[in-house]
């Protein structure tokens, strides 16, 4: 391998690093519905003084039945 | 792949995993049905309460008011359509604040109750429905903004924290609904006793489009019900329609429209009819149905004055006004 081809190998991996990272920054809820990181919610309620990315995830619903195979 | 049925609505989803309701909010995760706007507003105002429009509950209070991502209904003309037609992937705000730290926002900013609003809260019922109880506990209200398209026992079990209510009706038009709003007009209809049954103070809105349910049949229709199954003190407020969303082709609703509106609406036996969305409009104000005094003039969503009596009264005839006035 010459230098240029260990150049290029490095900056690969130094891309894949970085798109791990960057991946595991964005949550994603099945369905494909981002609903933002903690970062971005924290720039865009400047005016709240509370709790910001408070772990209460999402809770269950009211009102809903889980279906039996054959009925789905 | 477990599905689950949401039985919030009448749409009555069936949801796959991994998959959201038609609302967008209400998603399949792992077979449990989960609340994904649960504490995320994407819209956070202090608003007068003559904006929702309430205009005999508790006139100049103001309300913390808050609004998420999603709704059950998809109306054309859909004034908010930035927040309620789109999923919260979709949003470009979402705030963090979960019910106690709603509570507290309202308190420190000393408005005087909650209103769940913007979209459809039926969408964020959970989240309505713990903010309430606490909001209840503190001494707030909770006011709610509402197309109505729920189901009954949702619904009841949601009055208990409830103050009052605007609901959205439509038009007196089942076809309307199906065509314009895709969903459909007795569940509505059912809300808006429900809401009467359980002692929820209630004002009606109906938006007048041009050429689609601004007939004055329909005006008749609804005013008749309203007076035989809600009661004629029910307020009704006609608001005019401006182009918005995928209904960009019609124009402002005129003027003689909702005056007409108004007059037929009154000649059923309403006695507080009023026209919204024309500021300046003398139809903002409330008149005593006994003897036409002024009680509460208003302007833009404004109150100018206020004569009523320390308990709801007519100043001059002692008339009842049917409101929550203090």
């Amino acid at each position: 391998m010459n230098t240029d081809e260990w150049e290029a190998d490095r900056r690969y991996f130094l891309w894949l690093c970085a798109g791990v990272v960057l991946g595991a920054a964005v949550p994603v809820v099945p369905g494909n519905a981002r609903v933002g990181t903690c970062a971005e919610r924290s720039r865009s309620i400047a005016h709240h003084s509370g709790a910001l990315c408070a772990p209460y995830g999402y809770p269950e619903a009211a009102y809903y039945r889980a279906l039996p195979e054959d009925e789905s | 792949m477990s599905k689950v049925q949401c039985e919030l609505c009448p749409r009555l989803c069936v949801i796959p995993e991994g998959a959201a309701g038609d609302c967008r909010v209400r998603v399949n995760i792992e077979g449990k049905l989960r609340a994904t706007t649960y504490g995320r507003p994407s819209a956070v105002h202090i608003d007068p309460i003559e904006k929702k429009p309430f205009y005999h509950f508790r006139p100049t209070t103001s309300v913390f008011s808050i609004g998420t991502a999603g709704c059950n209904l998809h109306c054309l003309n859909c004034q908010n359509w930035q927040l309620s037609q789109r999923g919260g992937e979709e949003m470009e705000q979402i705030y963090s604040l979960p019910p106690a730290g709603l509570v507290q926002e309202a308190l420190d900013r000393h408005c005087q109750g909650l209103a769940y609003t913007y979209n459809d809260p039926i969408v964020f019922y959970e989240y309505v429905r713990d903010s309430a109880e606490l909001a209840k506990a503190k001494g707030l209200n909770n006011v709610f903004v509402t197309a109505g398209y729920i189901n009954p026992k949702p619904l009841r079990e949601l009055c208990r924290w409830l103050d009052a209510t605007t609901l959205d009706i439509k038009a007196f038009d089942d076809g309307f609904y199906r065509r314009v709003c895709s969903g459909s007009l007795k569940p509505v209809l059912d809300a808006m006793v429900i809401f009467r049954e359980e002692k929820v103070w209630l004002e009606v809105s109906n938006l007048m489009i041009p050429s689609l349910n601004d007939d004055m049949a329909l005006v008749r229709r609804l005013a008749r019900w309203m007076r035989d199954e809600l009661g004629a003190d029910t307020p009704l407020h006609f608001l005019r329609f401006v182009p918005m969303y995928r209904m960009r082709s019609l124009p402002p609703t005129p003027e003689t429209s909702l005056v007409r509106a108004r007059e037929e609406a009154r000649d059923a036996g309403l006695h507080h009819v009023y026209i919204g969305n024309l500021f300046g409009h003398e139809a903002e104000s409330t008149f005593c149905p006994r003897d036409g005094t002024l009680l509460v003039q208003r302007s833009g969503m404004r109150v100018i004055a206020n004569h009523l009596t320390a308990d709801g009264r007519c100043p001059s005839c002692q008339q009842p006004i049917a409101g929550v006035w203090h």
